[in-house]
């Protein structure tokens, strides 16, 4: 199994310094190694669907959540969603939506492209928490990696 | 008085009426004065007949007297001379009786008494006749035997009553008749006076009415006059040109504004030249066609022609023509009125142009909005990007490096955080009352008392316990947008709640009361208050009337409350004085309002 094939959570952020914060949000909490960064719409939609750098790999097996900044450098986060939703492969993977602002108004479009739940920048792990245990994933993100 | 009313017929009646009233008021005072002076005839001769029995029986008693005086003279010297007063006397009594008869038979009573008369003076003429035989056979004293019965003197005695009661009912008709004379003639005089005077005064008043009338008259003919006037001059000076052609297309009529586009003199014109020929040449054939269906009943509706003015140059119009009929229903003219195709499609190109410049600017404003609200995402997302990494990474500083900060490190650090995160709530502010004021309104009946409850169990949920006691009284339904009367709520609520921090037994109390059909909300709380003389600063943006220090907010809360007021058509307003608590009141407008 390649180091890919292991990674369960997906962030999608162009930002440095917001996927900086995120990263040591869950490192605090070992989830670090298990995520995989894209730095924008179109390297996220490659690894979704093991294609450009990720051809050889079969990654969605233990995928468990997206985290998905919306504005995005190429594809921007809307459309991401939006082919994944499309796509029988990624129809069901939980998506969580990175936003700058509880106001902002793409979070309402994001819902009816059937986003799962939504958090607001910098990630606090709290937060992250919350948005995941309100999908049910919980324990299967935190037990599946006794160190 | 309206125009052309003068209601003639009626004053035609009314005329006809007080001239029929005069006329038999005339005839009732001709008969009662013809009436009156039969009775007035009567009654004089009925007078003169009474003074004629009166005179006859008075002679008829001197008469009597006569005769009387001659048979004593007789008696007295028994000659023969003394004898003749009795002779005359005696037929003179005769022939007054015999006229008195004659005269006194149509008067019964009378007639009565007379007749009684006659025997008693015939009783007294024989009485005399034999004194006067006894006094030639056989002397005096035979004679004064016969007198001295006594018996003449009750003959002439019963004679002088009868006349006497005879003489006081002929006095009473004459006195009667007089009388009767007197009232007749104040009746026809009284009678002829009053009736001539009404008379005159119903004739009088028909001359009054036929006036009225025929000033009225005079009034409706001024006023027809100057309607005519101003007919003709609207005819004349209309923006638009008039003629009227008879059924060969010879100009009859034409409006002064049509003679000065085409040039000409009105008499070079009307009954001079035919339609056609101020027409443009290669256009007269088409123009008789057409011109010929719309007399045969063709409705040809608006069409465009060329005129050539007298210089020679064009003028193009739109012309619409219609067929005037006469009683029978057969065409009569044909009018038409043109406008001056020029002026016409100047007028179409400036309501183009002005559409043109509308959508122009409507589009304008539609880039301006969009614009803006391109403006709001980039700021939500550009200008936050910097304010998370300076957060963000403050607080990693403040969690990881802890050991290497003083206190005073620490607390300058918690100063950066506070501040970035209130920099974005104000931002997350500014873009809800952008958001707010763009959204579409979407009314429904609304449930304000389900709606209050459920912001005050979502603060419940969100808040940490404790703060103000929050009273909820009875409130109407509304008609509105839910999603944006919640935003109200709750910003109404926060706001009271915030300002009653640190007060005793804070309290926000929410009502409505219904005035003059109308619902007015309140959010009332007993907190700090402010001056009304700030009242209008309560809903400014960025305006606070208390430092930053003594209470959390950004300045921009009420402003969105009340945008969402005003864009249900309502009305809000706020009462408070420091230290009193403040109310906050609105009102929704109604149905349909301003959205």
């Amino acid at each position: 199994m390649t180091e890919s094939e292991q990674v369960e959570i997906l962030l999608v952020e162009d930002s440095a310094e917001d996927a900086e914060l995120t990263l040591r949000a869950l490192k605090k909490h070992n989830l670090a190694n298990r995520i995989h960064h894209a730095k924008d719409g179109v390297e996220a939609l490659d690894f979704l669907f093991s294609r450009g750098a990720h051809a050889d790999q079969s990654t969605l097996r233990m995928l468990r959540v997206v985290l998905l900044d919306l504005k995005l450098p190429r594809v921007d986060g809307i459309e991401v969603l939006s082919q994944m939703r499309a796509d029988p492969r990624t129809k069901l993977v939980p998506v969580v939506v990175l936003t700058s602002s509880r106001e902002d108004p793409d979070i309402s479009r994001c819902y009816a492209l059937g986003v799962n739940s939504y958090i607001v920048k910098p990630v606090e792990f709290e937060e992250f928490m919350k948005a995941v245990s309100s999908l049910g994933m919980y324990w299967l993100l935190l037990n599946q990696s006794p160190r | 008085m309206p125009f052309l009313s003068t209601n003639a017929p009626v004053t035609r009646r009314r005329v006809t009426a007080a001239f029929a009233l005069a006329a038999i008021l005339l005839l009732v005072v001709g008969s009662i004065t013809v009436w009156g002076l039969e009775r007035i005839a009567a009654a004089r001769g009925d007078r003169q007949d009474a003074v004629v029995v009166r005179d006859r029986l008075n002679r008829l008693l001197v008469h009597f007297q006569d005769a009387e005086t001659g048979q004593r003279g007789f008696l007295l010297t028994g000659q023969e001379p003394y004898l003749r007063p009795f002779e005359t006397g005696s037929a003179l009594v005769r022939s007054d009786l015999d006229t008195l008869v004659q005269l006194t038979a149509p008067d019964s009573a009378v007639a009565g008494r007379v007749r009684t008369l006659t025997p008693a003076i015939e009783a007294k003429l024989s009485e005399l006749s034999l004194t006067v035989s006894l006094r030639r056979s056989r002397g005096l004293d035979a004679a004064l035997r016969v007198v001295l019965t006594d018996q003449g003197r009750l003959l002439m005695d019963s004679v002088r009553q009868i006349a006497r009661g005879i003489g006081a009912i002929e006095n009473g008709r004459y006195t009667d008749a007089g009388a009767l004379v007197q009232r007749t003639t104040t009746w026809v005089e009284a009678s002829s006076v009053i009736g001539t005077l009404l008379a005159m005064g119903f004739l009088g008043l028909a001359g009054l009415v036929q006036r009225r009338d025929s000033q009225s008259q005079e009034e409706a003919e001024r006023q027809l006059a100057e309607m005519s006037t101003e007919l003709k001059d609207l005819y004349e000076q209309a923006p638009c040109g008039y003629h009227t052609l008879d059924l060969d297309g010879l100009i009859v009529r034409m409006n002064q504004t049509e003679c000065r586009w085409l040039g000409y003199q009105l008499d070079e014109v009307i009954g001079k030249k035919t339609v056609f020929d101020i027409l443009v040449a290669e256009d007269r054939t088409r123009a008789r066609e057409r011109f010929q269906r719309l007399v045969g009943g063709d409705d040809i509706g608006t069409g465009e022609a060329r005129f050539v003015r007298k210089d020679g140059t064009r003028l193009p119009v739109v012309v619409s023509s219609s067929v005037v009929r006469d009683a029978t229903g057969a065409p009569w003219r044909v009018r038409a009125t043109m406008m001056d195709e020029t002026a016409f499609r100047g007028a179409r190109e400036q309501v183009d142009r002005l559409n043109a410049q509308l959508q122009r600017h409507v589009a304008e404003l539609e880039d301006l909005n969009q614009e803006l609200e391109k403006f709001s995402y980039s700021i939500s997302h550009d200008l936050r990007a910097p304010l998370r990494a300076i957060s963000g990474f403050a607080r990693l500083l403040l969690q990881e490096h802890a050991a290497n900060l003083d206190p005073e490190g620490a607390r300058l650090l918690g100063v950066i955080r506070v501040n970035t995160e209130r920099m974005g709530r104000l931002i997350d502010d500014l873009l809800s009352l952008s958001r707010f004021s763009r959204q579409p309104l979407v009314r429904t009946p609304v449930d304000m008392a389900a709606l209050v409850s459920g912001v005050i169990v979502d603060r419940a949920a969100a808040q940490a316990p404790g703060g103000a006691e929050i009273v909820v009284a009875n409130l109407p339904d509304a008609d509105g947008d839910a999603a944006l009367l919640k935003q109200v709520w709750e910003r109404l609520i926060d706001n009271g709640v915030k300002f009653t921090e640190g007060i005793k037994a804070p309290r926000v109390e929410i009502g409505a009361r219904a005035d003059n059909g109308t619902t007015v909300y309140s959010v009332r709380d007993n907190g700090v208050g402010f001056d009304m003389q700030y009242a209008a600063k309560v809903f400014e943006v960025f305006q606070r009337l208390h430092p930053q220090s003594d209470y959390e907010g950004t300045g921009v809360g009420l402003a969105i409350v009340q945008r969402v007021i005003h864009r249900h058509g309502g009305r809000i307003w706020a009462e408070s004085a420091p230290g009193q608590g403040a109310t906050f009141f609105f009102t929704l407008g109604a149905k349909g309002g301003a959205g």
